[in-house]
This record gives C-alpha cells, structure tokens and sequence, in this order.
C-alpha cells in the first residue's frame, strides 16, 4: 500500500509515511513513539525544522534526555500536516495495546480535525471496527480476502519453489491448484 | 547543467535564490547521496534539490541523526524493507482498483472521509497489500 501510493504521488509534493504494530513490541510502540515515527519520517526529509532541533538542545539539558510528549508531537503534526498533503498508513492497529491504541486514534483525530486532507490507512482485524468508529465515525470500510487469482499466484509460487519436485506427479500439482482455492474461496 | 537547475530552482522558490552559489558547486554525487536523506517518500523536484543544499550547508550533520533517533526509536522503514521482500507481484492488486481506495487516495477534498479502514482476518493479506 505504502509502495502504491509513493508510485502514486511521485513528482507531487505528497508525503508518505508508514507505521507498523506489532504484538511483541507493544512496549515501544507507545503512542509518544508511534508519533514520533511519523513525525521523524516527515522531518527527515529535508532540514530539521529550526523548532524542533530548539526543543532537542533543550532536552539534552535535562535530566535523561526528556522526549516530546504526544501533545507537543500532535501539535507539530498539526503544522506539518496542514501546509501540505500527507499520507498516514499504519498496519495492523489491532497489534498495538488497547490503550495506545485509543491514544493513537485519538491524536490522529486530533490532527485530521486541522487538517482535513490528511488521509490516514489503518489495516486491522475486524474487531477494532467499532472503536474506530468511535473515533472516525464516517471511516470507509474496506473488506480484504484474497481472490482465487491472489491464491493461484501464491500457491504457484511456493509449488514452484518446491525444494523436491520429484516428489509430485502432475495431478498431485493440479488437484492443489484447483482444490486449495475452491476451498478457501468458501471458508 | 548546475546552472540551469539553479535557475529552476529559484523560479519554482525564490527563498532559495541566495543559496545560488552553494548549488552551483553540487556535483552529481553529492546530489545522489543527498537522495538518501529522503526517506520512504516522494518530493517534488523543488523539495529534493532543498535537502540537497542544505546536507552540504550542514557537513555531516551528528546533530540531525540524534534528533531523528530523539523523536521516536522506531524503525518503521526496516519492518517496510521486509514486506517488500515477502510481497508477490499481482497479489491483493484489486484493492487499488475499488471505489473505496480510489475516491480515499484520489480526491482533494476535505469532505472526503479521511480514514480507510482495510479489515479482514488473520493471513488474509493486508500487510503485503502493494
């Protein structure tokens, strides 16, 4: 998705950034570091903005190094966001803890309030639907299941990659790649 | 070359203009190696030719890769670099196609809803969505 909408905006001054979550690294995918992702890769791409290089120095002088806190970082989101098009793809939102979850939502929809052509992608599970809803109560609703094309081209690519061909006849080969997606196409 | 870039350059952004001299002395290579600082993204002409002038105003910057590791630990362009390695070409490629994905990605409209929500089960393939 990312891939496709950096293609999509080549030569456009669109900014494309990406997030994902995962179950085993809930711990550092608070919200402070999920939008200090975002925020790092928009700044990264040209000069560090003067304000925020004035924020680091200052923290340096404190003890540990304090990092920005989520409001600092949704303000700053605010600015960014609202002087040019930018594009929020985060995958598999279910993977990240419920309460960062929540804290995530709820600073994105902090920003889209500012900046209404900030368009954000979220990938999940089915059961994260109605939180959401919640916070983005018109969000497009998009159903994802592999087609039968989807599966003959994997099922193709890990047969021909079979590490020991000899050990299938032909039909063997084309019972798989006529069964195996008839039977998923009706799960 | 250099100096007909410089005079894009100060066309498309007159801000830039006094950093004329400084893109004059850009070669090819330092141009490329500024391509690196872009991350994950795509800028206009205007935006790359920006960052490139600004790499050789700064030297090696120390500062700006401390401030980068600063604002989040995170690493999502490794995770990304991985995906495209597993994704099959083709696959999932219908997504792109649906109302649902072109009116989101397409229209510059405020009144469009802002949030896409791609759902489905487990291994279902929404990660590898190209």
């Amino acid at each position: 998705m990312i891939d496709s909408l950096c293609d999509q905006v080549a030569g456009k001054d669109i900014a494309v950034v990406g997030l994902y979550c995962d179950f085993l690294a809930q711990q550092e995918q608070s919200t402070a570091n999920m939008l200090g992702a975002i925020l790092k890769q928009l700044v990264s791409r040209g000069e560090i903005p003067e304000h925020i290089r004035e924020a680091f120095r200052k923290s340096r002088k404190e003890f540990g190094s304090r990092r920005l806190r989520p409001p600092d970082m949704v303000d700053i989101l605010k600015t960014i966001t609202s002087l040019e098009r930018v594009f929020v793809c985060i995958d598999a939102l279910d993977e990240l803890a419920p309460k960062h979850r929540r804290e995530l939502l709820k600073s994105l929809q902090e920003i889209v309030r500012v900046s209404p052509n900030m368009r954000t992608l979220l990938t999940g599970r089915p059961y994260i639907d109605d939180e959401i809803a919640e916070f983005f109560s018109g969000a497009i609703r998009l159903p994802v299941a592999p087609t039968r094309n989807d599966i003959r081209s994997y099922l193709k690519m890990r047969l021909d990659g079979d590490t020991t061909p000899k050990a299938m006849d032909d039909k063997l080969r084309a019972d798989i790649m006529r069964v195996i997606p008839e039977k998923i196409s009706e799960m | 070359m250099s100096q007909e870039r410089s005079q894009i350059l100060q066309a498309h952004d007159p801000r830039l203009s006094h950093k004329k001299e400084e893109f004059r002395k850009l070669t090819l290579a330092e141009m490329l190696s500024g391509r690196q600082h872009v991350i994950g993204n795509v800028n206009s002409f205007n935006a790359l030719n920006y960052n490139n002038i600004v790499n050789i105003n700064a030297g090696p910057d120390a500062e700006r890769q401390q401030i980068i590791q600063w604002l989040s630990p995170l690493e999502p362009q490794q995770r990304h670099k991985g995906v495209q390695t597993g994704r099959l070409d083709g696959v999932g490629n219908w997504v792109l196609e649906t109302n649902e994905f072109r009116k989101w990605c397409d229209t510059e409209d405020s009144c469009v809803e802002p949030v896409l929500f791609c759902y489905g089960n487990p291994g279902v393939g929404k990660t590898y969505l190209r």
